[in-house]
């Protein structure tokens, strides 16, 4: 398991309803614009700035930064989502991105067709996922509300319930938004130990955090994003 | 999740057109997840109703009782003739038409998993396509209670129905496509392609016939190809074979629009996440 980035940078196109129009696209090209210019009136943002970045198999990389520095852009250039418009990537072993637990949560399917659904982004084929089911139940501690609609649920109940389909699978590379908190004091100390254990077997973390001292008791590596780039001398290793 | 990962590492190093291979290539790899999303979608969307998906075809055959008789009597035509042709072709413009507005939004409905993780964009493509092929199978229980009440003969020429069936989906899949493509990066495309498939709707003989027209305007209609694609689905179910025209367009069709497709996707498979 490998990721290299080498020199990439991410340059976001912002589209306002004139740009976003194909009438006033054509119109710019019938008016002798050309497509050239199309290109220069185009407001852009740059989201990530030549950032080279290794990472090898075992190590736990927090990405530390204000709000808007490029830490989730960053994950998601990891991820694939986005091509870096600038640079190369290379990314060896299966990603499992979970930037948002609550994704394809559907509130009109029951419990059990959530689960499914889920297995299926995650690449897990149902006959594997219905495997995993009762574990997944036993986890959630839902008991017979997994045959109810999820619309049915508490709010912590829909997160238990994502949170255990989401750990239920071996991670190789793991990015991660954000800690995940779930549920009541109880709860919580379970999940936080599932959490532990899921990292633990993953090959490489990412997490982006603001949290200093969570990415210290976590993390193997420190890196600092402001504004896109990797700021000097942030490439720390924590102590112990 | 193996294949995707794998496929990921390669559309990074190889050309954008091998990333546009990859991606039509993995999204049909996976039927499992399209095909569950657009049945999802439908009873979602029919979910807590008593009728439920069977809603769709009772409006149809609500719509096909309402204009049937009307434009029957509006044109002086015989019913018996003119009924089936509306009803049918009712429900398979249904098919093509209603997938090109649902595709429009093939893209954008589905950001949030498309900004989550690496994901294939033919997969939501196949999904519109799915669902909207499961709507087209909910019209045609109307065509069993049409057989008992209108005289169609059904011989060998209504097997033509399923080569039509596949000749037309091809090309609904790649007009789909482009359509997803252009309404991600224009946002005011979709009222554009509705109000241009409202338009087709009426050069399309739907609710007349080729054969109304004076024989040198009825060639127009014959060189639409949007009538090719609806009669080589209607006229199997009719008991007439399509003619050899008929699928000589729609092959041409095809074979035009998955060059034009290809390249289309290769050049914005990587922009596109940029654009939602």
């Amino acid at each position: 398991m490998h990721i290299s980035l080498n020199n990439i940078s991410v340059t976001f196109p912002v589209f306002n309803a004139k740009q976003r129009s194909f009438k006033k696209t054509l119109f710019h090209a019938a008016t002798g614009g050309g497509l050239g210019s199309l290109k220069n009136g185009v407001t852009t943002v740059e989201a990530l700035k030549n950032i080279s970045l290794e990472v090898t198999e075992g190590e736990r990389v927090a990405l530390i930064g204000h709000n808007g520095s490029g830490k989730t852009t960053l994950l998601r250039v990891l991820s694939g989502v986005y091509y870096p418009t600038k640079g190369t990537i290379a990314v060896q072993g299966k990603i499992t991105s979970l930037l948002d637990i609550m994704l394809g949560m559907d509130g009109e399917s029951t419990g059990l067709e959530n689960i499914r659904i889920r297995g299926l982004f995650l690449g897990i084929n149902p006959k594997k996922s219905q495997a995993l089911v009762d574990e997944i139940i036993a986890f959630s501690e839902l008991g017979e509300f997994i045959n109810l609609p999820v619309r049915t649920y508490s709010s912590g109940m829909v997160l238990r319930l994502a949170f255990a389909i989401t750990t239920c699978v071996q991670p190789e590379i793991l990015l991660m938004d954000e800690w995940m908190s779930v549920g009541d004091e109880e709860f919580r100390n379970k999940a936080e130990q599932r959490l532990t254990q899921f990292i633990d077997s993953s090959g490489i973390l990412v997490l982006a955090t603001h949290d200093q001292e969570l990415a210290q008791r976590i993390c193997s590596r420190r890196i600092h994003l402001q504004h896109g780039r990797i700021k000097n001398g942030s490439f720390d290793v924590a102590q112990g | 999740m193996k294949s995707t990962a794998t496929a990921n590492r390669r559309s990074y190093r190889s050309t954008s057109f091998g990333a546009a291979l990859a991606d039509i290539r993995l999204g049909l790899a996976n039927v499992q997840l399209w095909r569950t999303l657009a049945i999802q979608d439908i009873r979602l969307k029919y979910r807590r109703s008593a009728l439920g998906p069977f809603w769709i075809t009772l409006s149809m055959g609500i719509t096909i009782a309402a204009m049937g008789p009307l434009y029957g009597a509006l044109f002086n035509v015989d019913p018996s003739s003119f009924i089936p042709h509306l009803a049918l072709g009712l429900i398979f413009w249904g098919f093509i038409a209603g997938s090109m507005t649902e595709y429009c939004e093939a893209f954008t409905s589905s950001d949030h998993f498309l900004k989550q993780s690496y994901l294939p964009l033919s997969t939501f493509a196949l999904r519109v396509f799915y669902r909207q092929f499961l709507v087209l199978l909910h019209n045609l229980l109307l065509y069993p209670i049409l057989l008992l009440l209108l005289p169609i003969a059904i011989d060998w020429n209504t097997l033509y129905l399923f080569p039509g069936i596949l000749l037309v989906s091809l090309n609904v899949l790649w007009m789909g496509f482009l359509v997803a493509i252009f309404c991600t990066r224009f946002r005011d495309m979709l009222p554009i392609v509705q109000s241009l498939f409202t338009l087709l709707f009426f050069v399309t003989p739907i609710i007349w016939k080729k054969e109304q027209l004076p024989p040198a305007r009825a060639h127009y209609a014959t060189l639409n190809p949007l009538t090719a694609l609806l009669d080589l689905l209607r006229d199997p179910l009719l008991g007439h074979a399509p003619t050899p025209q008929d699928w000589c367009i729609a092959a041409l069709l095809l074979a035009i629009g998955v060059t034009i497709t290809l390249p289309v996707v290769a050049m914005t498979r990587r922009k596109l996440t940029y654009w939602l």
